[in-house]
């Protein structure tokens, strides 16, 4: 029983990266082989980033001789980023399934249906936990030396630490199944939900510096704490620098939380499958509602999908709240800010390219604003209703565009304007700073456009497939980092041969021409291929 | 009111609608009857302008729907056979906007919307979200919006699917009321005698093909409408 349904869990993943979702035919070689490079280009980048923040540690505390201090630590640390990593995920995987009712109308037993969860869970929890915990045993080897006895205990600890993290997120997303059970208003909880642990891992990250210092200052007084109310995290240092005991004290103690945590959550796991939420009735007042012209009611119509999906809000629209905190965050800062930049600029010899800096930064932002890439496939089995009205499919097409451009314009022209106060940029300056980021708004929302009419996904049944996992997006995303660097180099250069003015005004001259060629092709082959999907 | 001239739409190898000419005047109420994959929702989709199709003609009210998709719509309206509606609108929210894409004003609207949800019970759940509709409340929402824009042809796919015994009585009061007022229904059933008590016309596909197609009498003689199809399907 339990064997069949974690074949099922594994082919599920399995079609999700290795099968076409509309033919369910493998996918062909060299798309898997892109897959599995996209993945490996991801992990290493990560890595990299884990790799080099161990390395800050290990050269403070490896020469001490706090080896078990510093295993315990990066343990620490590992779980901390796969529980806020997968925590969502989790919840996603153990409760919102669609085959929910169809597993609870057979013969199973809720324990294997959790356990079964549980493992699919697990494989992700190894992997988050590997891109973080492989780059410190390479960090700690390149100190310490490489001996086989830590080494092999530190590896097997890897399976461990991914167990201790599915028991944690399994236990936090219990929670969040609890507290959503009892909530009305779903969407706004789980965007609270998203963004107060977004809100913990951007914290975390910034803060990472700052955490580092402090833990090297404060070492010895943090080793106590460990060895007293964190022990079992002591225990995951001990094993992983080569202590067999420590070892199996931290596997044994991960081993019957994990019992207690399956046995608590297998108990309520009907219950929480099952229950519905006693929605209060609108209660519906007849009254004359005022006529709206095509073009608003299909932007309304665009905004309502928008705000009706945590998912799309959460994946496709953080960055305008990024934009917004980061408007605010340099008009508090900006004193500092302009300091610093004076300073760096100076040293590298560029004063005047501020500017530039400026309009990069907001960019790279803005790039993460991917509203219109997954919109066409956000039709889904809705398709229909615009094809069968009429509507000429431009009109669909452009109501798309304008709630991106809509909901963007504002947090872009705040953040770029924000920016251009506080470095006191000369005014010609900040408008063309601010006009360059407002277009490349425009560009973004039609290359994610012309992404999705050309790659749309119409078939899937769960709206996070178009809107996390499909080419449109990340294909968008990368333009958008790609765009924001070229641009970048053709101002520097460009500044260089004819100063910071002309500089972003030929920025804004390839904005404007690649957007018009964008939008006419939106407008017309685009509008042709929507009205044939 | 629908015209549809050597109909050919393939799917890859497959040939979904081989040679189909139908032709549907004002003020009937033509059935289309067919198994399972007969061609019944494609020749459906390709008249409504959803699908492209390969060869032939049809024309709408004298419109080419290839040539001129958006004003051959403005007069039509469909309802598919599982009509998948904006789940994250109201249904209040969700007929207004239909409204508003078939530019009917507001008084007109508001009558409307009066009479047909009343005639459904469905008033008290306008204010609803789509997405807490049962598949009953979903077909009685898409019809009101069907009839909402007064279109002249109705096409239809399995429209009595998910209606309770009330509502289908009033869907097919409202078909008959829609074709003596000039307008016309096509519509796709598998309930035979339904298509026999309401029908003017009938036509019978099978693989593609057209199999027959007719008044009543003229295709189903003194036997009935069941055993003619099963003879012609077998």
């Amino acid at each position: 029983m339990l064997k069949a349904l974690i074949k099922k869990e594994l082919a599920q993943l399995g079609n999700l990266y290795f099968r076409n979702r509309k033919t369910g035919k493998s996918r062909s070689k060299g798309a898997v082989i892109g897959i599995v490079l996209l993945m490996v280009f991801v992990f290493l980048s990560m890595g990299m980033m884990f790799g080099g923040t161990a390395t800050a540690l290990a050269s403070a505390l490896i020469p001490l001789g706090k080896d078990v201090f510093f295993f315990a630590i990066e343990g620490l640390f590992t779980i901390a980023v796969g529980v806020i990593g997968s925590v969502f995920m989790t919840h996603a995987i153990l409760y919102n399934a669609k085959d929910n009712e169809f597993l609870l109308s057979m013969p199973i037993e809720p324990r294997n249906i959790l356990i079964a969860r549980m493992f699919t869970v697990y494989l992700f929890n190894f992997i988050f936990c590997a891109v973080v915990w492989i780059p410190i045993i390479i960090v700690y080897g390149s100190f310490a030396g490489f001996r086989f006895d830590w080494l092999c205990l530190s590896i097997l600890l890897l399976f461990v630490i991914a167990l201790l993290v599915t028991v944690l997120t399994c236990f936090l997303g219990w929670l969040v199944a609890l507290a959503t059970s009892r909530i009305r208003n779903k969407s706004l909880a789980s965007v609270v939900f998203s963004l107060l642990f977004v809100g913990g891992y951007y914290f975390l990250y910034f803060k990472m510096n700052k955490l580092i210092t402090a833990i090297i200052d404060r070492s010895d007084a943090i080793e106590k704490g460990l060895r007293g109310w964190g022990w079992p995290i002591w225990q995951l240092g001990l094993g992983a620098s080569g202590k067999p005991q420590g070892a199996l004290i931290f596997t044994l103690f991960t081993v019957i939380l994990f019992a207690i945590t399956a046995a608590i959550l297998s108990a309520t796991l009907i219950r929480l499958l099952t229950v519905k939420t006693a929605a209060r009735k609108a209660v519906y007042r007849e009254r004359r509602s005022g006529q709206k012209a095509v073009s608003t009611a299909l932007l309304r119509k665009e905004l309502a999908r928008f705000g009706a999906s945590p998912t799309y809000i959460l994946n496709c629209g953080m960055g305008l709240l990024m934009l917004i905190v980061a408007a605010v965050a340099i008009l508090i800062k900006g004193e500092a800010i302009r300091n610093f930049m004076g300073m760096l600029l100076e040293r590298f010899g560029f004063p005047d390219i501020a500017p530039l800096l400026t309009l990069t930064a907001v960019l790279l932002i803005a790039s993460t604003v991917l509203i219109t890439a997954p919109s066409v496939s956000l039709e889904g089995k809705n398709l229909w209703l615009v094809q069968s009205m009429p509507v000429d499919p431009k009109s669909v097409l452009m109501a798309k565009l304008n709630l991106h451009m809509l909901l963007a314009i504002i947090p872009v022209a705040a953040a770029s304007s924000a920016i251009c106060i506080a470095l006191k940029l000369p005014f010609r300056q900040s408008v063309l700073t601010v006009a360059a980021a407002l277009l490349f708004i425009w560009l973004i929302a039609e290359f994610g456009l012309l992404m999705n009419v050309l790659k749309p996904n119409f078939d899937w049944t769960n709206e996070s497939v178009p809107i996390k996992q499909d080419l449109p997006v990340l294909f968008t995303m990368l333009f958008g980092w790609g765009a924001t660097l070229l641009l970048a180099v053709i101002g520097f250069l460009a500044h260089r041969a004819i100063g910071i003015i002309p500089a972003i005004t030929v920025i804004l001259g390839i904005e404007l021409i690649c957007s018009v060629i964008l939008h006419r092709v939106n407008a017309g082959f685009g509008a042709r291929r929507f009205s044939k999907l | 009111m629908l015209n549809i001239s050597h109909l050919t739409k393939r799917f890859g190898e497959k040939v979904a609608v081989d040679d189909l000419s139908l032709h549907i005047k004002p003020g009937e109420i033509y059935g289309f009857i067919g198994h399972n994959g007969a061609g019944k929702t494609t020749t459906l989709k390709s008249a409504t302008g959803i699908l492209a199709f390969d060869e032939g003609e049809i024309l709408i009210n004298g419109m080419s729907i290839a040539e001129k998709p958006t004003a051959c719509k403005r007069i039509l309206a469909y309802i598919p056979d599982d009509p998948a509606l904006y789940e994250y609108m109201t249904g209040i929210k969700f007929l207004n906007f239909v409204s508003d894409i078939y530019d009917i004003d507001s008084d007109t609207r508001t009558a409307r919307i009066k009479k047909f949800a009343d005639l459904f019970e469905l008033t008290g759940d306008l204010a609803q979200p789509i997405s807490a509709y049962s598949h009953g409340m979903k077909q009685k929402l898409a019809i009101i919006s069907a009839w909402i824009h007064d279109p002249k042809l109705i096409i239809m796919d399995e429209p009595f699917v998910g209606l309770d015994p009330k509502a289908s009585h009033i869907l097919k009061g409202m078909m008959r009321e829609k074709c003596n007022e000039g307008g016309a229904i096509f519509f796709s059933t598998h309930v035979l005698e339904v298509a026999e008590k309401l029908c003017d016309k009938v036509a019978i596909i099978k693989e593609g093909k057209l199999q027959t197609a007719g008044t009543m009498e003229e295709v189903k003689g003194n036997e009935s409408l069941e055993s003619v199809f099963l003879e012609l399907v077998e």
